[in-house]
């Protein structure tokens, strides 16, 4: 499969002040890849680096080291650039326009000819429920109208890539519901779509891969499942079983096993939950045999898990490896 | 290139669809609406005003003259005006006669103008030799009955009761009027008169500070927001991932700011212009031209803002630093300025002499200097004042004197003047270089012996024979040095009562009029270096006067073709005299045969300073544009490639037939027009100041944005294509410097500041993360 996008060993330092000139690295080293046709998911807290690496994709910002690569083209070259959709963060469309000349704005700068435009416009204002509304003024329109809008603009050239910055900021759930549908079905229509987004929920249901960064790195790159296995929690094979309260001796009886903890269920005083190291399938039919054998009741077993948000924070709260 | 279109239509629709436009254009519809009503009207008016007192002591002597007729001395005529002027006037007078009673100007001309509505003012007894005056004797006899006639008559008749008090008229007026009304009182000019003011002054000023300043500051704050918001983080990432290029985003809003500014230029100035065209019957396609001169000045201030926009991205800094730009600029041009008039305008050299080795000029500023070699400068000989103006000087051999009268600077012959007295400077023998009496220190006031009162309005001192002639509006006067004293005191009134032919032929004292023929208000008179032939020029007409005797006969007249108002400067030897009108070229006119013999079109339509002749029959023509060019009898003109040639100043020939050219402020070069050579130079040394301002002032200056410049190159469009001359009214007006150099200078420098402010500003953007 084509890479979509390439990175490799990318930095990128910022130097502040006139007379006393401070340096921060925004980006350091980071290696990336994205196959054409997927939904890449960038994942990270602010001021992660995140927006820096779009910026640099588009050719806005000039890398220190490292190259950047965007459908086989130089990043930010006018080829590329003309084969990207992008949706910035907090958009600000000019006052003068309405949603519909700002359309033909766009699309004009992104050299489409205005019969080009014309036979997209229903199709995309549909598309981005602003069907009715595209002559009003965008100084009248809510964060979510221009949220859609810039949807719009960025879907109006049809491009192979769209680099989207927190799309679905400022939507109602109604609204990200559409967007989701809509990204999926440009996933289906052969479009990568790389999505820079805070919403963990929202990534882990669209997107293919995601990537963590934190600090300017990349702590994390693979699909959802590979994160979570990759997580230690998820290594270490934690079985959660559920037992009466009113059972006693349980590190006598599972002595054999390494129990984690045994610590009262939330908001259910009958219950007690037992995390036991069990990596296999044989010790967790053993630990359900004893158990059994010792009269007692199972109420609810099952293997441990992590959620994304989970392995977020455990993958963002981790000390960067230059600091480890 | 789609993008970029895109680009500058949306700047034009922000334009459109913002409301700072229409409250622009709203107010410029105000303004024009303002101005429109605001008009002129010519007409025929014979009222006194200030100016028409030509003297500074005219109306003391008017009213000195009234007092004494209301004890009913004096003349009749001054008996018959006292009689109609309005009784508190007359008890003023009476006051005045008894106890000099001080009384303001303004009082007398209101009487006077009271006066010249009197029907019944003309008596034969009172004026009896009005009648030899053919314009007076036809508005005798036709009985005037309207007010104007009436008006036009009273005034000739105080103009003939007070000479050399009252300017004369010839009745043309123009007003300005507003809704019709007319403001103030008339200016003593015909539309046709007015109009090159209008075009060189009042148009230029409202260009200036109206567009020139007042828009311009508009249109830089208006316009400060649109880089910055174009560079606003929401919109500029989204600009900046389409396939558009940085640079060229960057130069097409930049290009939409200036559309935005031209819109507005576009409405006022096509306003301005039909203005001026119905209502000044002015169609001056210059104000047009103005267009996109004015937004290309512009252009040099908003470089300034849009590379500002786009370091700091905040309007007000824009604002901030433009105007501080304008600031410096404007400092280091008022410095430049003050150096240049100082050292530059006011010293160079206006008029250039030679007595035997000693070489003399006189300056921009009036001031008569003469060349110390020893100390290698021009040396003060007499300095007199701002806006004072030197006639001659003229060096008598015979009388080892030079003669030289100051008196006021009036530009355009607009004004009052203060009736010159005529200066000597009997010392230093300039004949003699031992004589040092005057090389270490100027000549004083103290030093100089008083002359006699000039006749009214002096124009030129010019040598004639063992003596000098004096030319004004009213003829040629020869100076009588023999003449006593106490004569030369009431000279200057004998002479102009003489030259309306009212005087006694021996009642001469200091001047003899020389011409005879009526011929007043010349432009100019030439006169052969024999002293032979006198030539002059008025109002289209050139005419010749040779030797008779001991006196001059006119030889004949001969229209020239040209517009009345036109000045024209003469000069001519005995056989061919050259006619230069101001802004065409010069004709070569056969004076015994009264024919023009061609037109010189080597030199071209120019505005020419001076036209002199040698005894070996060169004629030398000195334009305004600093050429010197020579004739041999009006053949072919020739431009010597000598030193000094195209910065020439002033030029005299010498007895040696030498040239001597003034150039290039003050040097001075003496020419062999027969070798083609220079035979002397004469190079002051530089003082500090000077060297400061050639080695310091002038290169800062010169490297130096001028966006102020370019309102010298409008100045220059709202000439018409064909009217690119000086405004001269009357001859001294030739002798002013000619500032307008290259009118497109400040173009070029300015495009190259804007270029280079472009192009930082593009390799800013390249450079810079966004």
């Amino acid at each position: 499969m084509a890479r979509a996008i390439y990175v490799n060993q990318l930095s990128k330092v910022y130097t502040e002040g006139l007379l006393f000139r401070r340096k921060h690295k925004a980006l350091r080293e980071v290696n990336l890849e994205v196959k054409s046709g997927e939904v890449f998911g960038l994942l990270g807290p602010n001021g992660a680096g995140k927006t820096t690496l779009i910026k640099i994709l588009l050719g806005i910002l000039h890398p220190n080291q490292g190259k950047a690569s965007v459908l086989d083209m130089e990043a930010g070259s006018k080829a590329a650039r003309r084969r990207i959709g992008y949706l910035p963060e907090n958009l600000i469309f000019p006052r003068h326009h309405t949603g519909r000349s700002a359309l033909y704005f766009y699309g004009r700068l992104s050299e489409l000819s205005d019969s080009q435009i014309a036979a997209k416009e229903h199709e995309l204002f549909d598309l981005v429920d602003l069907t009715g509304r595209q002559h009003e003024p965008v100084r009248r329109y809510s964060k979510g109208m221009r949220q859609r809008l810039g949807l719009a603009q960025a879907l109006l050239h049809d491009p192979d890539l769209l680099i989207l910055d927190e799309p679905t900021d400022g939507l109602d759930p109604m609204g990200r519901s559409q967007i989701r549908d809509l990204l999926s079905r440009l996933k289906e229509r052969g479009k990568t779509v790389f999505l820079n987004s805070h919403i963990l929920q929202e990534v882990e249901l669209i997107c293919d891969r995601v990537a963590v960064m934190a600090l300017g790195e990349l702590r994390g790159m693979g699909t959802i499942d590979q994160l979570i296995q990759q997580n230690p929690m998820a290594q270490r094979g934690t079985v959660h079983v559920d037992v009466p309260s009113s059972t006693n001796n349980i590190e006598t009886i599972l002595a054999e096993f390494q129990i984690q903890a045994i610590k009262p269920i939330v908001n259910n005083e009958v219950l007690t939950r037992i995390e036991i190291a069990a990596p296999h399938q044989a010790d967790v039919d053993k630990v359900v045999d004893i158990l059994r054998q010792n009269q007692i009741g199972i109420v609810r077993l099952e293997r441990y898990r992590p959620s994304l948000e989970q392995v977020f924070m455990s993958i963002v709260g981790s000390a960067p490896p230059h600091l480890r | 290139m789609r993008p970029y279109f895109a680009v500058l239509y949306d700047s034009f629709l922000e334009s459109v669809k913002s409301k700072v436009l229409w409250i622009l254009l709203g107010a410029w519809t105000l303004v024009l609406a303002g101005l429109f009503p605001l008009s002129l009207t010519s007409g025929e008016s014979y009222k006194i005003a200030w100016r028409t007192l030509s003297g500074e002591n005219s109306a003391k002597l008017i009213m000195d003259k009234l007092a004494l007729a209301s004890a009913g001395k004096g003349s009749q005529s001054d008996r018959a005006i006292y009689a109609k002027l309005p009784n508190e006037f007359q008890r003023l007078m009476q006051q005045r006669q008894a106890g000099d009673r001080k009384i303001v100007k303004g009082l007398l001309v209101e009487a006077l103008n009271k006066v010249l509505l009197e029907k019944d003012l003309y008596t034969p007894e009172a004026w009896p030799k009005a009648v030899r005056r053919k314009e007076i004797k036809e508005l005798i006899d036709k009985e005037p009955k309207s007010d104007l006639d009436i008006e036009k008559l009273n005034r000739k008749l105080l103009d003939l009761s007070f000479p050399g008090q009252l300017s004369s008229t010839d009745g043309q007026a123009t007003w300005f009027t507003y809704l019709g009304i007319k403001l103030g009182q008339p200016l003593p000019l015909s539309l046709d008169s007015m109009r090159p003011f209008i075009e060189r002054g009042f148009f230029p000023l409202v260009m200036r500070i109206g567009l020139g300043m007042i828009a311009m500051l508009i249109a830089i704050v208006i316009t400060s927001s649109m880089i910055p918001d174009m560079f606003q983080a929401g919109s500029m990432h989204l600009l900046l991932s389409k396939p558009i290029s940085r640079s060229l985003l960057f130069l097409t809003k930049f290009a939409g700011g200036c559309i935005f500014v031209a819109i507005n230029i576009v409405y006022l100035l096509v306003g301005l212009y039909f203005y001026a065209g119905i209502q000044l019957r002015i169609w001056n396609e210059g104000i047009l031209w103005c267009v996109p001169l004015f937004v290309f000045m512009f252009m040099v201030y908003y470089a300034v803002s849009a590379l500002t926009g786009l370091i700091w991205k905040n309007p007000i800094i824009c604002v901030v630093v433009t105007a501080c730009f304008w600031g410096v600029c404007f400092t280091i041009g008022l410095i430049q300025f003050f150096f240049n008039i100082t050292l530059n305008t006011n010293q160079q050299s206006q008029k250039i002499f030679a007595v035997y080795d000693t070489v003399l000029t006189v300056n921009q500023q009036g001031s008569l200097h003469y060349w110390n070699s020893a100390a290698r400068t021009w040396q003060v000989a007499y300095g007199v004042g701002d806006q004072e103006q030197i006639l001659g000087p003229v060096w008598i051999e015979s009388q080892k004197s030079l003669y030289f009268a100051r008196m006021d600077k009036t530009p355009f012959g607009i004004g009052p003047r203060q009736d010159p007295r005529m200066s000597f400077a009997r010392t230093p023998d300039l004949a003699d270089p031992s004589d040092t009496t005057f090389t270490s220190k100027p000549w004083e006031d103290s030093r100089l012996d008083s002359g006699p009162e000039m006749p009214s309005r002096p124009k030129q001192m010019l040598p004639w024979k063992d003596s000098l002639v004096v030319f004004n509006e009213e003829g040629l006067f020869e100076y009588d040095a023999n003449s006593s004293n106490d004569e030369k005191q009431f000279a200057g009134v004998t002479s102009v009562l003489k030259s309306f032919g009212l005087g006694s032929d021996k009642a001469i004292a200091g001047f003899n009029q020389i011409l005879k023929a009526e011929f007043p208000k010349p432009s100019d008179i030439g006169i052969a270096p024999s002293f032979q032939t006198i030539v002059a020029y008025r109002k289209g007409e050139f005419v010749a006067w040779k030797a008779k005797g001991e006196s001059m006969a006119e030889t004949g007249r001969l229209p020239l073709g040209f517009e009345k108002d036109l000045v024209a400067v003469v000069g001519c030897n005995d056989r061919f005299a050259i006619v230069c009108p101001n802004g065409k070229p010069p004709v070569v006119v056969d004076i015994n045969e009264m024919k023009i013999v061609r037109t010189m079109d080597e030199i071209g339509p120019k505005s020419v300073k001076q036209v002199l002749a040698d005894k070996n029959d060169n004629l030398a023509i000195l334009d305004r544009d600093g050429d010197v060019w020579v004739t041999n009898n009006g053949e072919t003109a020739k431009r010597p490639a000598l030193s000094g040639q195209g910065n020439a100043l002033a030029m005299c020939f010498t007895k040696e037939n030498l040239l001597w050219v003034a150039h290039s402020v003050k040097n001075a070069d003496c020419w062999s027009l027969s070798e083609q050579k220079v035979t002397q130079s004469i190079r002051p040394k530089l003082s500090v100041l000077e060297m400061v301002y050639r080695y310091v002032v002038n290169p800062f200056y010169l490297a130096n944005p001028k966006p102020a410049a370019v309102n010298e190159t409008i100045e220059y469009m709202l000439q018409k294509p064909n009217n690119k001359s000086s405004i001269a009214l009357d001859r001294v007006d030739l002798e002013n410097p000619k500032e307008e150099l290259d009118p497109w200078q400040p173009i070029w420098s300015n495009t190259v500041f804007v270029v280079v402010m472009l192009a930082i500003s593009c390799w800013y953007l390249y450079r810079q993360d966004l």
